[in-house]
């Protein structure tokens, strides 16, 4: 499948603060990406240097073949992108900043996805962005993205600032419109939940670097908890990459692992833990991506 | 290129007007007094005055187009830096230098209009009382001045785009110490000869701010 | 672009720098200077010094000769009775000759004159427009008239002041004068002093595009025209009428060559003054005159000279040279102390 986004051994630094090294993934045609991590970890960095505006320390990050940091006006039109905060240009109203922007986009702008959007939010035609709500605003960021009728579409934290109803309005709505027209979308969202409804493949990242990339489906089958009897006051000491985050709560023991039961079973014994009623649970991608990162 | 103009005329309109309404209370502030002489004293007395005094009688304009392009480069730019939505414009499918220079050549264009309006309307009555050696001295004197707008406007969006304060602060600087270079005499007709160098250097500012948007683009903080 | 932007910035920055710099040095290197004032004694025939030293919180007076031989402020003021007549007035002090010649106060003040160009004056740009004051009018206070005149390309125009319009009457008639003297428009040079700050009014000089000097002013309302004789080899470059009290000289100039002139009225002779060269452009000229000598002093950024020179004939008395201590900073100037122009220079 072709790769609309490509990139390889990205390196980058904040002064002497390492984000990552060598980072390299690649999203293929028609699949909606999500980018999770936890703060700190790089998803902003790699926004940006999606975006063109990060230059990596070294590496290069490729979109529909062009290097991001040269993108030419071409490329950025093929591509949406939607800053944090949904910020759009705030001393216009929405009747301006739709006449603005269609000029650029003169042979693919949908008018009309846009202000279907925007008839439902309930905003005066010549209330600038700036005295609107952050749903609404980012009604009117998404309106114009859709409008632009992007092949990529690129979304930094979509969920940060809107309350639910908002976020499920974004989700849906983006989710029916990336499935529909074959969209490659590119998001991060500090709201994990959010991104269990809408994307196909994830990203986890964890300082310095990715811990693991696979479709949601996939990720969700595979990886499980186990939880476990234990006897009081037993202290669970197992260091194996295999067996991720082990705790005690109580007499209880948990684990977080993309092995099956019976591996499992056999890992706990090989470590001599003094366990009953294993048991396999499934989890929702919140709870994946704790098992995957840890709470702390 | 009209519609990055749009854009740039929504953000600056209502300063813009205000901006032209400052210049022509201080151009009509500065010709009032010019009638009170002429008035009061009487033509010979002004004439006189022009002629031997080191004065053109409206050094209350001097610094008026440089707080005027200041401030049009703040209304202009402040927006752009809000929440980085610079990012916006920069993403637009049209080259980010042109992208720049067209927002540059709005707000110079603008400068340009309200300076040639104020210019025309300081014309329009010394043309009447005055003969034309002290009108063009009048004139040539507020030149430089005029120049200082344009400067303290490019100079001031170089300063604005910047991403980041530790270079702001150094671009402050070194704007500052350019301006001075506009305002080292009150002498009439001082800079006469220093003019087009100075149009020049004046028009060369305006690249400063190229940079600013490679250091915007490349995410330096 | 980024490049291009980049050394933009840097050039802006170098320049800033040569210019900023030696300022900011200058600054922290100044110190105070006290120029002396030197002044020609006819009676000892030496240059007399006095000077003002700080000596801590109070300024201390010195009087001097060039040898070194210390005054007091009597001595000093005997040796220079033309300066101090009042005070040696004052004092019953005044002598009843000097070199044999007897000079009443009201013949010392008539002949007595100062005279100062400056770089910074001699190179302002003045506008193009002439006060033309009546030289004849019968009454004993100078009136400002109510018209100015300028030289075009082709003509004298006299515009009038109220109306702003050109006096076309009065225009045809001087140029009737002009076209008479076979003036060559349009001027090269003009040269007045139209003030009523003075006891009588010469009018101009004017030098035409054909080299010719003519003295020119209005008498009874008509023109005066007159051809002053010049040697070819001599042309005027800075021209300052006097107009001074005992009416014994209309205008000093310098030529092309840097030579000093004299011309008397009326005659209109010619008088080379003995001293070496004066360039008014860089150089400042102070005269203080008396009815016997003239003490002129030319400093420019080196030196700083002193001549003394006979008031009768302008023949070379003495001479004494002093060094500037000024230092001066090399880098990027904007402006300069010998004109008002602002534009760079590197020196």
């Amino acid at each position: 499948m072709e790769n609309i986004i490509e990139c390889r051994n990205l390196t980058h630094y904040y002064g002497k603060r390492k984000i990552y090294e060598n980072l390299s993934f690649s999203v293929p045609k028609g699949r909606i990406l999500g980018l999770l991590g936890k703060n700190g970890t790089g998803k902003t960095t790699t926004i940006n240097i999606l975006s063109g505006y990060l230059k990596p320390r070294s590496g290069e990050c490729l979109i529909f073949g062009e290097n991001t940091m040269t993108a030419p006006p071409a490329m950025r039109k093929k591509i949406g992108l939607l800053i944090e905060g949904h910020v759009q240009y705030q001393f216009m109203n929405i009747e301006q900043i739709e006449r603005f922007y269609s000029k650029f986009y003169p042979n693919q702008w949908h008018r009309d996805a846009y202000y279907e959007l925007m008839a439902k939010l309930q905003v005066a035609p010549r209330q600038v962005i700036s005295r609107m709500s952050c749903g609404q605003r980012s009604q009117v960021a998404l309106g114009l993205i859709l409008a632009q009728n992007p092949e990529l579409l690129i979304l930094d934290d979509f969920s940060i600032g809107l309350d639910p109803g908002y976020r499920r309005l974004f989700v849906e709505y983006l989710r029916d419109y990336a499935r529909t027209f074959n969209k490659t979308v590119f998001l991060t969202s500090h709201i994990i939940q959010d991104m269990e409804r809408l994307i196909d493949d994830c990203i986890i990242m964890d300082y310095g670097g990715i811990l693991t990339q696979k479709p949601i489906a996939q990720l969700m089958q595979t990886f499980h908890r186990f939880t476990f009897q234990l006897p009081e006051n037993f202290k669970l000491n197992i260091d194996d990459k295999q067996l991720l985050h082990p705790a005690v709560i109580g007499k209880k023991g948990e684990l977080y692992s993309f092995l099956t039961q019976n591996n499992v079973e056999q890992l706990l014994k090989k470590y001599n833990v003094p366990f009953s009623n294993l048991v396999t649970e499934n989890m929702n991608l919140e709870d994946v991506f704790i098992g995957l990162t840890g709470k702390y | 290129m009209f519609n990055i103009f749009y854009k740039e005329y929504l953000k600056t309109r209502w300063y813009s007007i205000l901006m032209l309404i400052a210049f022509l209370c201080f151009t009509t502030y500065a010709l009032m007094r010019i009638n009170y002489i002429l008035t009061m004293k009487g033509a010979d007395h002004l004439w006189n005055f022009l002629i031997m005094k080191d004065v053109v009688l409206v050094e209350i304009l001097e610094f008026v187009p440089l707080v005027g392009g200041i401030i049009l480069a703040l209304v202009q730019f402040m927006p752009e830096m809000y929440h980085k939505s610079l990012k916006l414009t920069l993403h637009l499918p049209f080259s980010p230098w042109k992208m720049i220079n067209v927002m540059l050549i709005y707000g110079a264009l603008v400068m340009l209009i309200v300076c040639a309006i104020n210019l025309i309307v300081m014309l329009l009555y010394l043309h009447r009382i005055l003969p034309i050696e002290l009108y063009s001295r009048i004139v040539l004197t507020t030149i430089p001045w005029h120049l200082a707008g344009l400067a303290g406007y490019f100079l001031t969006s170089w300063i604005c785009i910047e991403p980041a304060w530790r270079r702001r602060i150094a671009n402050i600087i070194i704007a500052s110490l350019f301006m001075f270079i506009y305002f080292l005499s009150t002498s009439a007709e001082a800079y006469n000869s220093f003019l087009p160098l100075l149009t020049i250097a004046t028009l060369l500012t305006s690249t400063f701010s190229w940079l600013s948007v490679a250091r915007f683009k490349e995410g330096k903080e | 672009m980024k490049h291009i932007s980049l050394i933009m910035i840097y050039i802006t920055v170098g320049l800033l720098a040569i210019w900023q710099l030696p300022w900011l040095i200058s600054i922290l290197a100044a110190q105070k200077t006290n120029t002396p004032m030197i002044v020609y004694s006819t009676l000892a025939d030496k240059f007399i010094i006095s000077t003002t030293e700080n000596n801590g919180l109070a300024a201390v007076q010195k009087y001097t000769d060039e040898n070194g031989n210390i005054y007091t402020q009597e001595q000093r003021d005997s040796l220079l009775p033309f300066l101090y007549w009042r005070q040696l007035t004052a004092d019953g002090r005044m002598p009843d000759s000097i070199k044999s010649q007897h000079f009443s106060p009201t013949d010392i003040q008539r002949h007595r004159f100062t005279f100062r160009s400056t770089p910074a004056t001699v190179n302002a740009k003045y506008p193009a427009l002439y006060p033309l004051l009546e030289s004849q009018s019968g009454r004993v206070d100078l009136e400002m008239p109510s018209d100015v005149f300028r030289v075009s390309g082709c003509c004298i125009e006299f515009i009038d002041m109220k109306t702003n319009k050109i006096d076309t009457a009065k225009s045809r008639k001087f140029n009737l004068e002009f076209e008479k003297y076979k003036f060559q428009f349009p001027a090269a040079l003009i040269a007045g002093n139209p003030t009523t700050k003075k006891e009588y009014d010469e009018g101009y000089l004017m030098l035409d595009s054909g080299k010719k000097l003519f003295h020119f002013k209005m008498t009874q309302g008509s023109p005066y025209l007159h051809a002053i004789p010049l040697p070819d080899s001599v042309c005027p470059k800075h021209i300052y009428v006097t107009e001074v009290a005992d009416h014994k000289m209309l205008a000093l100039f310098t030529d092309t060559k840097n030579r000093f002139y004299a011309i008397e009225p009326v005659s209109y002779r010619l008088c080379k003054i003995a001293i070496p060269a004066f360039n008014p452009e860089t150089e400042q000229m102070t005269i203080i005159a008396n009815p016997m000598d003239w003490t002129i002093h030319v400093k420019n950024e080196v030196k700083s000279i002193y001549y003394a020179i006979k008031t009768d004939d302008y023949q070379f008395i003495r001479k004494m040279e002093l060094p500037m201590s000024e230092k001066k900073f090399q880098g990027l100037h904007f402006t300069s102390s010998i004109d008002k122009y602002v534009k760079p220079r590197f020196n």
